[in-house]
């Protein structure tokens, strides 16, 4: 065997070696964007699905198809709709609503963000679950990767209210902040998305500005 | 190696490159269509604010105090002077060509308001989107949001958000 066919075994082994690693890190590239790109779907959908609940439940506070007849269970007085929101703080909300079936009977609706120590399990370090409970049902949830649910409370003059809320009536439009993140990601490379509504004022609920 | 066998081997490597180029290309395109897709959920929650900004408002300048007669109406729908955004806006259509920009990072979002008296038909779902020349106790806000990046990238495409509802004034 000859130098110069030595040296083409040489030179195709190099060459080959470097399409080796290139064909390697296409495929590692190609592995990391379908992973990425179908965890992003996930957290779009995630978000959309979580949106889609809160504007759905937070449009319809004070909201009873009964309303003219209807005591309130704090006072036993007739409900007053502006009067709906129990309890707000940053990251929760209790409210009066009439859910479905729509009977006429009012429903309290609690909506709060779970502590970091629920989802230990998973390997993005920043997801919380988000709870729904239904009067006094056991608290419904999944976890959807919710990183961020905060609230800001607004006045009929626009201005922010500090937290917790308590004054029954103050409460006329809300900031919902909510951002979604994958669970678990390629590279710990967490996606994310986030929906801001900067005002959601419910239809029920008094918009008369103070003078 | 012989000419022949060089040439095949310039041709293999042609052929990988050309592979390679595209796969890149397909990535590019599909993360800049999912950074899009991100785009449109803030876009539309930057319309949707909006839009309950607006019917957080009074029907009309003229309707604050109560009730008035139909001739009384702002025509064409438009902001009093001194009125300059949603903070010290007091009516609906105080956001007819009211623009707005957001900048989220680096995208900025721009926001164009419309607001046009609608007269709805029942027997006539599209009369909706019919803009009418007369005061009626209806209008319709229309919110299109439109978004650019600094640094455009292959297969990103400026779409358009477009939401519209109709604010009616009751009176009991």
């Amino acid at each position: 065997m000859g130098f110069t066919t030595l040296l083409d075994i040489a030179g195709s082994m190099i060459i080959g070696g470097i399409l080796m690693m290139v064909l390697w890190r296409l495929s590692d590239a190609s592995t990391e964007k379908t992973y990425n790109n179908s965890g992003e779907l996930t957290v779009q959908q995630n978000l959309l699905t979580l949106a889609e609940m809160i504007e759905f439940d937070f449009r319809k506070i004070g909201y009873c198809n009964t309303w003219n007849v209807v005591m309130d269970p704090r006072t036993n007085q007739p409900f007053i709709s502006s009067q709906a929101i129990i309890y707000a703080d940053e990251n929760s909300m209790v409210f009066y609503t009439d859910l479905d079936p729509y009977d006429g009977n009012l429903d309290s609706v609690r909506y709060y963000l779970g502590p970091l120590s629920e989802c230990t399990s998973t390997p993005n370090p920043r997801d919380r679950i988000l709870y729904r409970v239904e009067n006094n049902d056991v608290p419904v949830a999944s976890n959807l990767g919710v990183t961020d649910f905060r609230m800001v409370y607004f006045d009929v003059n626009d201005d922010s209210i500090p937290y917790p809320v308590l004054t029954r009536g103050l409460i006329k439009s809300i900031e919902i902040n909510l951002t979604v993140e994958n669970v678990a990601a390629y590279d710990e490379k967490y996606s994310n998305a986030f929906w801001k509504q900067i005002r959601l004022a419910s239809r029920n609920v008094s918009r008369s500005k103070t003078k | 190696m012989n000419t022949g066998q060089s040439l095949f081997a310039i041709g293999a490597l042609l052929l990988l490159s050309l592979t390679i180029l595209r796969v890149n290309n397909n990535i590019i395109l599909t993360d800049s269509m999912m950074i899009d897709s991100k785009f449109g959920i803030i876009a539309n929650s930057i319309a949707t604010s909006l839009i309950e900004s607006a019917t957080e408002k009074f029907f009309d300048a003229n309707t604050k105090e109560g009730p008035c007669d139909i001739s009384a109406l702002t025509y064409p729908p438009n902001k009093e002077s001194g009125e300059t955004g949603p903070d010290n806006f007091d009516d609906f259509d105080d956001f007819n060509n009211y623009p707005q920009i957001d900048t989220v990072g680096s995208v900025v979002f721009y926001s164009m308001c419309k607001v046009s008296y609608v007269d709805p038909d029942p027997d006539n779902p599209t009369s909706l989107d019919n803009v009418v020349s007369t005061r009626t106790w209806n209008k319709k806000l229309s919110v299109s949001v439109t978004w650019t990046m600094n640094d455009q990238t292959i297969g990103f495409s400026a779409d358009t958000v477009k939401q519209s509802t109709i604010y009616s004034y009751w009176y009991f």
